[in-house]
């Protein structure tokens, strides 16, 4: 299992589903709760329009029917007061009738014109009040002599009647500042029968009631009232204290406030309508902190009887109080629902889903190894129950198919192996001892081969045969085992060939002959074949489409070669041989495409210039140092890289130091071998001159002479004539003996070994002389130049030779 | 080069004096011929004076070593002084003839 972070939701398939379930449920109550919210509210709205609506009728109604009745009262008794009036004790019973009659009234008082009895003074105004300490009616005269005030005259309030034929209700006032108590007053004038006034019937209304009243009809309990009188002063306030002593356009006008200026200015106006203010400024010294930025709807009308204006208020927060209340609860109700709904269907997922949990764990116990684990026992033809199926079927055939796989396995276990060793056995085929002549100080080869896979295509080789260093590097075509078993072939082909030819043309024709062969698989290999002569330093080679070695000496080189084809493409080519010298002090330095085709990470090639470059710095170095730090340098190029092909070098040094001939003889004879003993003496002479004693003179004159007599008897068929030369050269290394001759090509060195073991019966009577030769010199070597057969025969000169010999 | 027959104790003795070499072979060849009919009778090769001796040489005397052994005669080698039994060995020689 991974420890990573990983979503909860998504650990198990009951609680993804349940929460997905629930999400769902959520989103479809809010798209329905929001639906309801709008609809309830408009329903809401619509029933709180219609309810203030109605209340605002029977307010209206109401007060009308109140202030009606007074009016009523008044004008009947104005209509049958000169029945009265012409008597004072008569206009009280009147006056006390009034005000007993009428509830709403607290005051009925007759004002007569001035000088109306003569003996009550100027003016004379009786009243009647209901005092509501003793709840009696109780007389009094307002206007007597002690008053001599003239109320008809005055331009008060209520008196401003008297101007009027009809009634009139005069504007609001306080009965007294101590009580608050609101007052309005009703004045009907009285005519004689010539229609003048004679006086003014007049009744105090205390307006206690319309508080009442309105409570009583407003829409809803929160809602507050207002009744204004067209003079903008309250009648009826929440707050008592605003009754008759706040004026509401001053006060609109102080508040700076357009809307409500606008609102009060309408009501005054006696217009009906509905309003909506953002605050509602019910209480002075109110700040404006403490008021509730709440919205309320103003519902007006007007009492146009009286021209007072009544307004309710309904703020808007309180439409929706009870609403929001019951959708809390449902809110909460819905929650505790969903919570044991989603319990309950976490409980049934999980339930419905072990199974797969069962199923899982013994899936993890498959996945260990263990194949024959125990599947939970499900029956179910559900979906579940087919997965178990699918799963015991994955078993079985897991099983089956790991058995396969062990024996694919051991059988690819068995083939490593064998490659492994095919590996070695390759590798013993590649020289393997450096330096491979320690004591030789005319040369020094190293190579070394770097297979990509665990057997190659790519082969060198070399060996000394008669002073001459045979070598060879190649490429079969391919990589693996293949090319790791033409290489084989290969190398073979050039030990067995070289082992008696000594020209590179001829043995990379031979080859090419042997190869082309049933080359039905039509690999073909490019072969670079070599032969040094080592005393002379003289390379003849035959290319067979390889690349171009490098000269590395003075200056860094391209031994140029001939264009021939690889070796197995085409029976019959023949190759040709090319010659270059080596001069001392100067290597020779062959290598495979695996070297100028090494592609690094970026897959570039490692390229001939690449090599060129490195090579330049490597001229005075050995052989291992040139080839090591080539394969460093290739091997900082490559990186990373993964070897792409096999990388096979080899690099030949050659050091041949030149000495001065001190000595020199020649003799030329016929090819008649009685003319041996001049021979005889031309070699005791070099002899002596070389310091040699008696046996090493006598091997020596055995030597030349079987050397010379095969020229004889071989190199000129019976019976031509040609002449032997002999040439005896002495410096301070070594004694050398050259044969030359102008007969038919003989290389007495590509004769096969003589056998000293057989027995009499068995060993032939010839091949004796050039195996002698071979014993008694330290090397032969035999070149074919310009038409003349070219023996050259050595013999070291230090005495360890010569107490060796003895 | 002169090589001399001698039959001494029923032993065909052949006398080398000097250098058997090249030059010297076909008569020495020549010379040799009594000891072709050597039934019943050893052959001593004596070279004691023998100086020199070349591949022709030695293709005589393993001649004569093949001629004698079918008929049941031994061929030994007296006298050969240590340069020409180093000759004898580089070749083999010496495994072929007895020596006395």
């Amino acid at each position: 299992m991974n420890i990573q972070k990983v979503n909860p939701l998504n650990r198990s398939v009951a609680v993804r589903t349940t929460v997905m379930m629930l999400g769902l449920v959520i989103v479809i109550m809010l798209v329905s709760g929001l639906w309801q919210m709008k609809y309830t509210g408009k329903v809401i709205s619509r029933e709180m329009h219609r309810q203030a609506s109605r209340s605002m009728d029977n307010a209206v109604k109401n007060i009308d029917n109140r202030i009606s009745n007074v009016e009523t009262a008044l004008q009947t008794a104005a209509s049958y007061a000169n029945l009265f009036a012409n008597d004072q004790q008569q206009s009280y019973i009147l006056l006390q009738r009034l005000v007993e009659a009428n509830e709403d009234v607290s005051a009925v008082t007759l004002m007569y014109r001035a000088n109306y009895f003569k003996d009550h003074g100027k003016y004379f105004a009786p009243t009647v009040y209901f005092d509501t300490n003793d709840n009696k009616c109780h007389q009094d005269e307002i206007g007597g002599p002690q008053h001599q005030f003239d109320y008809l005259k005055s331009d008060s309030n209520w008196v401003y009647s008297n101007k009027l034929d009809g009634g009139y209700w005069s504007l609001p006032y306080l009965d007294s500042i101590s009580t608050h108590r609101a007052m309005v007053s009703y004045s009907v004038p009285l005519h004689d029968s010539q229609g003048n006034i004679y006086a003014v019937l007049c009744a105090d209304v205390e307006l206690n009631w319309i508080k009442k009243i309105v409570e009583e009809t407003k829409p809803f309990e929160y809602s507050e009232v207002f009744v204004m009188s067209r003079d903008s002063q309250y009648l009826c306030h929440p707050d008592m204290k605003w009754v008759q002593s706040i004026n509401a356009i001053s006060y609109a006008k102080q508040l700076n406030n357009a809307h409500y200026l606008e609102l009060t200015r309408r009501m005054l106006k006696g217009e009906k309508g509905i309003d909506t203010l953002d605050k509602l400024i019910t209480h002075l010294n109110q700040s404006d902190a403490d008021q509730k930025p709440s919205k309320s709807i103003i519902y007006y009308a007007p009492i146009d009887r009286v021209q007072w204006s009544i307004c309710f208020t309904i703020p808007e927060h309180k439409i929706m109080e009870r609403p929001n209340k019951l959708r809390s609860i449902m809110l909460l109700v819905l929650i505790c629902v969903l919570i044991l709904i989603s319990t309950v269907l976490y409980l049934i997922l999980h339930y419905q889903l072990r199974p797969l949990k069962q199923l899982s764990l013994s899936a993890s116990e498959i996945a260990k190894g263990n194949f024959n684990a125990k599947l939970p026992a499900i029956y179910t033809p559900d979906e579940i129950g087919q997965l178990r199926q699918s799963f015991e079927d994955m078993q079985h055939s897991l099983s089956s198919y790991v058995e396969e796989l062990k024996a694919t396995t051991a059988s690819k276990a068995s083939m490593e192996s064998e490659l492994r060793i095919a590996s070695n056995i390759q590798m013993a085929m590649i020289p393997k001892v450096f330096p491979p002549f320690p004591d030789r100080d005319d040369i020094d080869v190293y190579g070394m081969l770097k297979p990509a896979k665990e057997v190659g295509g790519d082969l060198f080789d070399f060996f000394i045969r008669n002073e001459k260093l045979f070598f060879c590097i190649g490429d079969v075509s391919g990589k693996g085992v293949p090319a790791s078993l033409l290489m084989a072939v290969t190398r073979s082909l050039f030990r067995n060939i070289s082992a008696h030819e000594s020209t590179p043309d001829n043995i990379v024709t031979h080859i090419n002959e042997t190869m082309s062969q049933n080359n039905e698989a039509m690999m073909f290999v490019t072969l670079f074949v070599g032969v040094l002569d080592l005393p002379t330093g003289k390379l003849r080679f035959c290319n067979a489409g390889h690349n171009h070695p490098i000269l590395i000496g003075r200056n860094c080189d391209i031994l140029p070669c001939e264009p021939n084809i690889p070796i197995g493409v085409m029976a019959g080519w023949k190759y040709k041989t090319q010659h270059a010298i080596i001069d001392p002090y100067t290597t020779l330095f062959l290598y495979t495409d695996g070297l100028t085709e090494a592609e690094n990470t970026k897959h570039e090639l490692f390229g001939s210039q690449r090599m060129m470059d490195v090579a330049k710095n490597l001229e005075d170095h050995g052989v291992e140092t040139t080839l090591k730090a080539m394969y460093k340098a290739i091997h900082q190029f490559v990186g990373d890289s993964k070897q792409s092909d096999d990388l096979t070098m080899m690099a030949i040094r050659y050091t041949r130091q030149k000495y001065a001939d001190r000595y020199q003889q020649s003799i030329t004879l016929p090819n008649d071998i009685h003319t041996l003993p001049r021979l005889n003496t031309l070699v005791d002479q070099v002899c002596q001159q070389a310091k040699f004693d008696e046996t090493l003179t006598m091997q020596m004159n055995l030597a030349i002479e079987e050397a010379v007599v095969n020229v004889m008897n071989y190199a000129y068929p019976q019976g031509v004539m040609g002449e032997v030369n002999i040439m005896a050269t002495i410096n301070d290394k070594r004694l050398k003996f050259i044969i030359t001759d102008s007969g038919v090509p003989f290389d007495p060195t590509a004769k096969a070994e003589t056998d000293t073991t057989l027995s009499a019966e068995e060993r032939p009577i010839g091949g004796l002389g050039i195996f002698l030769v071979r014993q008694l010199m330290d090397s032969v070597n035999y070149e074919r130049v310009d038409e003349q057969n070219i023996l050259t025969l050595r013999k070291k000169l230090d005495t360890e030779n010569l107490t060796q010999q003895q | 080069m002169k090589a001399t027959f001698k039959e001494e104790d029923q032993q065909y003795v052949m006398y080398f004096e000097g250098r058997l070499d090249t030059a010297a072979a076909p008569q020495t060849e020549h010379d040799v011929q009594p000891l072709n009919n050597c039934e019943g009778h050893d052959i001593i090769l004596d070279c004691t004076n023998l100086e020199y001796i070349s591949s022709s040489g030695l293709r005589i005397f393993l001649a004569i070593l093949k001629n004698a052994k079918p008929k049941g005669s031994h061929v030994y080698i007296r006298g050969l002084n240590d340069d020409l039994r180093q000759v004898f060995a580089m070749t083999g020689f010496t495994n072929l003839f007895e020596f006395k």
